[in-house]
């Protein structure tokens, strides 16, 4: 059987997430397996399960930053801890948001792109061009 | 005073009219003296004394001097006009000296007397009571002067002539030369006379050139004063110095003049001596025709003028014809005279012895007078002298018990002071005040004073009046007042000293007063009123009234029962009374003075305390007026400050809100523009998909297919992600049970679209051969529609994002307040706050149904965002924010309840103070509480809250509900 990555979504807000999957099936199809969260704590669980199978297998991680206990930066960089070679990806509402500027400019591997956010800049992101 | 000055230059006025009918009076004696037929009252000054009279009738009411000058000289008058006997004269004038004696009028009473004299004067018989009453006179004005006295010149001068027709030149030498040098005003001035009344005192006792030089100060006078009469009278009185000189070439010049000046001055008299004088001049040189002539002539005028009775007179021309025509040797005439002066020198010696007879009585009456006032002056001095020494005696006695009296206050007051200390300290206590300190110790004083003052008085009553009822009632005062003294030094109660003190002092000295013989002995009595002064210092106003009272009540026994008292006076020596008075009055003055001085003080010390706190609380009070001002405008300016506090308060929570606002928003919006992107390209595969179908499936496909998608009827609730992926993990394996490749996605996309279950329609689909193309336009069709789903949902979010920031950021335009229901206004701001509360706070709502309530919607919202902003805070974002609304009828309450680490006990009460802050600095203004409490405070609402550390704090907001109309 073919090895199907994984992208994991993480928001607080489920329309976000389902915008996302419409997107996100439209674009890739079934080229990936596409898991939804509704906060860090979740995602983390959906990773760790999701990894048992195979270490590798989670190709993109997106996630919003301002969500209730873990913060989306702090979630990314723990995914980045326990996964390899993964992308991560902040959707974030704060446009004008220090916070967001500095955790852009870190150099921790962390992309940053704003809501209402650009469908081809997000597949573009997620493909890594 | 201006009406006094005015009736005193009356008065002055007054008197000099009055003295002037005097003075005419007195001159019009002296004229009666010379011319005895001149009626001196019906003459012209009468009627101006008439006039002046009326005048001095009214002024002489209030001046007894005046009115006894003018009765002396109605008595006077009625004399001379013959209208009252001399006696009753005599009588009226005596009474009236008498009475200006008695009262001192010294110038009436030497009025008085001079005319007692003047009528003497007129009297033969009387010459020596003349000369007396001159003398009393004198006694009298010669310590006057002039100013006060304008007649003392003529009396002197009349008292001198009446020496010099006694022949007593020695006195009348003094005196006429006295009136000579006196000094004389315009009104009176006999110069003339007086110094021709000198020149014969010297003439008489051969002292010619003395004699001479007076006569010529008398020509000099008479002719600086006019007085023709006495130019003559003057010449020949010197002229007769000379012949008495045997000068006769002197002369007789002089006697010319005076004969030829006394017959042109029809003065007769005074030429016939001149002319006697002048014969014998002319007879001794041997001049015998020119003598002879003279003679004759002055016999002619003898006899023409009646001068024949003065025998002495005629003998002596009679005598000098004789001679001359003796020497002339004409014997018949001579013999002729020689009978006729015979006989004229019996008529002469009869005449003559006559008056010298009586001369000699008169004399003798004199000396005898003279004698008896020598006596009695003598004896009078003699008096004196001993009433001198006597007095001197007892004024001794007096300041002996002056100087004893002082020397015992002296000891008295030494003792006091030396034992100051002593006393104090067996006087008071210690814990009394300065004031009672001084209270005691006054009446410790006073008692030991008064006790030694009772000695004393015992001791002077002993000597004066011997062992009796007086003199034991001073020393009962002491036995009285020396053991309460006593005692109070062992018990130091006051009261019994000061009532002892105050009976003994009135009823001892009421006893004494009554026993010498009220107030003809004395005024002992004095010393009772320093009961009512002591009941005033020591037992308060109504005591002091009843001593008062009572003393009044002593006094006025006193004044009824004067006669009765007086009997049982006992006199004692003028001195001793006149001392015992001095003590009397000097002893309860001086504690009287004391007690004064005592209060006074107390009362300026008071009033300076008064005074002092007066200062001070103006000036306090004009600190706290600058202070309240500076305050007043500081309040203002905090006023201003705090109004653009709050403004910058809320405007800084706006800030903080604005990136959770955009975030807030900006997730609806990317929904809503993924999902409508979504549905345009999910249209352009269900059209190609469609037109697929059509070509490609049978009509029996067709309509399973259909049949399928219309059976769909999407879930509508919204389920978790957890869920989803439960729900997803079923399709899965019944797709892989079903043999359906692509299981996984193609279930995935099922679920996303809303189709959460296997259904008949869905299993029948699922074993045709384009079972995956169908799912996929299924989930095209359906995701549209789940888009739209999706849109409506964000756009109704965002709305109410957007409504929320509205309302909350809503200010009121107008003034009034509105209608608020508590819950929508408290949903608002949780909307706002919703991602800062979702990150790891619980919100439980307990609302009750509550009534509306009246307020400014913007404000409450800052009350309740602050709440739950410092809620969240204590709660470090973590844990359970409830909040309830409930009602209970009058108000609406808010809760909000935390369970953060609750507030410390020492900052509760200070957690509305203004600037008041837990936060680091720059991070709160501290004004959020202040604001609140001031927000609530205009809606009339009340903010309490209850604080548990460790557990959490509950804030309560009442808020007065609107009542139902």
């Amino acid at each position: 059987m073919k090895k199907i990555l994984n992208i994991v979504c993480v928001d607080d807000e489920k329309i976000v997430l389902d915008s996302l999957n419409s997107q996100l099936t439209r674009n890739f199809g079934n080229n990936y397996n596409y898991e939804f969260a509704e906060s860090a704590e979740e995602a983390l669980e959906i990773i760790d399960e999701l990894r048992s199978d195979d270490e590798d297998i989670i190709y993109v991680v997106i996630s919003d930053w301002l969500m209730p206990g873990m913060k989306g930066d702090e979630l990314l960089e723990e995914v980045r801890k326990r996964v390899a070679n993964v992308k991560t990806i902040l959707l974030t509402g704060h446009v004008d948001s220090n916070v967001i500027r500095a955790i852009e400019h870190s150099g921790k591997g962390i992309e940053c792109i704003y809501k209402p956010w650009n469908e081809e800049q997000l597949v573009n992101l997620i493909k890594g061009e | 005073m201006r009406y006094l000055v005015i009736l005193l230059t009356f008065f002055m006025y007054a008197f000099a009219y009055a003295q002037q009918p005097l003075i005419k009076l007195n001159a019009g004696i002296e004229k009666y003296q010379f011319l005895h037929e001149i009626p001196y009252f019906q003459d012209s000054p009468l009627v101006k004394i008439k006039d002046s009279l009326e005048k001095l009738q009214e002024a002489a009411k209030v001046n007894d001097e005046l009115s006894g000058s003018i009765r002396l000289l109605y008595y006077d008058k009625a004399y001379r006009e013959r209208l009252t006997g001399l006696d009753t004269t005599e009588y009226r004038i005596l009474r009236l000296a008498a009475e200006a004696h008695e009262k001192n009028l010294k110038r009436l009473e030497a009025d008085a007397l001079q005319t007692l004299a003047e009528i003497y004067k007129d009297n033969k018989e009387q010459q020596s009571a003349a000369i007396e009453q001159y003398l009393a006179a004198y006694a009298i004005y010669k310590n006057l002067d002039y100013s006060a006295f304008p007649l003392k010149q003529h009396y002197t001068y009349n008292l001198g002539v009446m020496m010099l027709k006694y022949q007593d030149y020695a006195n009348a030498r003094i005196y006429l030369l006295e009136a000579l040098h006196t000094k004389t005003g315009k009104t009176f001035n006999e110069a003339t006379s007086i110094a021709t009344a000198v020149g014969l005192v010297f003439r008489n006792t051969q002292q010619y050139d003395s004699a001479i030089n007076y006569f010529q100060v008398a020509y000099d006078s008479a002719v600086r004063q006019k007085q023709d009469i006495w130019f003559g009278i003057s010449k020949g009185n010197i002229g007769i110095c000379y012949f008495y000189k045997h000068d006769y070439t002197g002369a007789e010049p002089l006697l010319k003049e005076d004969i030829e000046s006394s017959i042109a001055n029809s003065n007769l008299r005074n030429a016939v001596g001149s002319m006697i004088v002048l014969a014998t001049i002319y007879s001794d040189q041997g001049k015998f025709a020119e003598s002879e002539r003279l003679l004759l002539r002055a016999l002619s005028l003898c006899y023409k003028k009646s001068f024949w009775h003065d025998y002495g007179l005629s003998k002596k021309i009679y005598g000098l014809l004789y001679v001359v025509y003796g020497k002339n040797k004409k014997y018949q005439l001579s013999y002729l005279y020689c009978d006729s002066a015979l006989r004229a020198s019996d008529s002469a010696v009869s005449q003559n012895n006559a008056a010298a007879l009586a001369k000699v009585y008169e004399k003798q009456n004199y000396l005898k007078k003279k004698l008896a006032d020598e006596k009695l002056l003598n004896e009078t001095r003699l008096r004196k002298v001993v009433n001198d020494k006597l007095q001197i005696e007892q004024q001794q006695l007096l300041y002996k018990f002056i100087i004893g009296f002082l020397v015992v206050v002296l000891i008295v007051a030494f003792i006091v002071n030396r034992f100051r200390n002593n006393l104090k300290q067996i006087s008071t206590t210690v814990q009394d005040s300065a004031e009672t300190v001084v209270k005691k110790m006054s009446i410790v004083i006073i008692s030991i004073a008064t006790c030694a003052a009772a000695l004393v008085w015992t001791a002077l009553y002993y000597y004066y009046y011997g062992f009796c009822l007086i003199t034991t009632l001073p020393f009962i005062y002491f036995l009285a007042v020396g053991p309460a003294l006593i005692i109070y030094f062992f018990s130091k109660k006051q009261y019994i000293l000061v009532n002892v003190q105050l009976i003994c002092i009135f009823f001892c000295t009421l006893a004494i007063e009554l026993a010498s013989g009220g107030f003809k002995g004395g005024i002992v009595i004095l010393w009772a009123f320093l009961a009512p002064v002591g009941a005033l210092m020591y037992q308060g106003l109504r005591n002091a009234i009843v001593w008062m009272v009572l003393f009044i009540t002593a006094i006025l026994f006193l004044v009824v029962f004067h006669e009765q008292l007086a009997n049982s006076f006992h006199p004692i020596p003028e001195t001793a009374q006149f001392m015992f008075n001095c003590m009397n009055i000097l002893g309860p003055a001086f504690v009287i003075y004391f007690s004064m001085q005592f209060f006074v003080k107390s009362v300026i010390r008071d009033g300076r305390l008064l005074q002092e706190n007066n200062l001070k609380l103006s000036s306090t009070l004009g600190e706290l007026e600058l202070a309240n001002k500076k305050t007043e405008s500081a309040y203002q300016a905090l006023q201003e400050t705090h109004i653009k506090l709050v403004q910058s308060e809320k405007m800084a929570v706006l800030g903080q809100l604005a990136a959770g606002v955009a975030h807030e928003v900006n997730t609806p919006l990317g929904a809503i523009k993924s999902s409508a992107e979504e549905a345009g390209h999910a249209f352009d595969d269900v059209l190609s998909d469609c037109l697929w179908m059509t070509k490609t499936l049978n009509e029996k496909d067709k309509d399973a297919f259909l049949d399928f998608v219309m059976s769909v009827n999407p879930s509508r609730e919204t389920l978790s992600t957890r869920e989803e992926r439960e729900i997803k993990k079923t399709m899965r394996s019944r797709f892989a049970e079903l043999n359906i490749e692509n299981a996984h996605y193609l279930s995935d996309r099922l679920v996303q679209v809303g189709i959460y279950e296997m259904s008949p329609a869905l299993e029948l689909l699922a074993k045709h051969e384009h079972f995956e193309k169908l799912v996929m336009l299924t989930y095209n069709i359906l995701n549209q529609k789940r888009g739209n789903q999706t849109i409506l949902l964000a756009v109704d979010k965002a709305s109410r994002i957007v409504r929320a920031l509205k309302t909350y950021a809503h200010t009121s335009d107008s003034n009034t307040m509105e209608p608020i229901d508590l819950r929508d206004n408290m949903e608002t701001v949780l909307t706002m706050y919703h991602n800062r509360l979702k990150q790891g706070v619980t919100v439980i709502k307990n609302y009750e149904n509550v009534p509306q309530v009246l307020g400014f919607p913007d404000q409450l919202n800052q009350v309740w965002t602050n709440l739950i902003v410092n809620a969240v805070q204590a709660m470090d974002n973590k844990g359970t924010l409830s909040i309830g609304i409930f009602n209970d009828g009058e108000n609406v309450t808010v809760s909000i309840k935390d369970t953060g680490n609750g507030i410390p006990k020492e900052i509760q009460d200070k957690i509305f103070t203004p600037f008041f802050t837990t936060k680091g600095s720059g991070e709160g203004s501290g004004l959020g509480l202040d604001i609140i409490s001031r927000i609530l405070e205009s809606h009339g609402a009340s903010i309490s809250f209850d604080s548990e550390e460790g557990v959490g704090t509950t804030f309560y907001v009442k808020i007065p509900a609107i009542k139902p109309a």
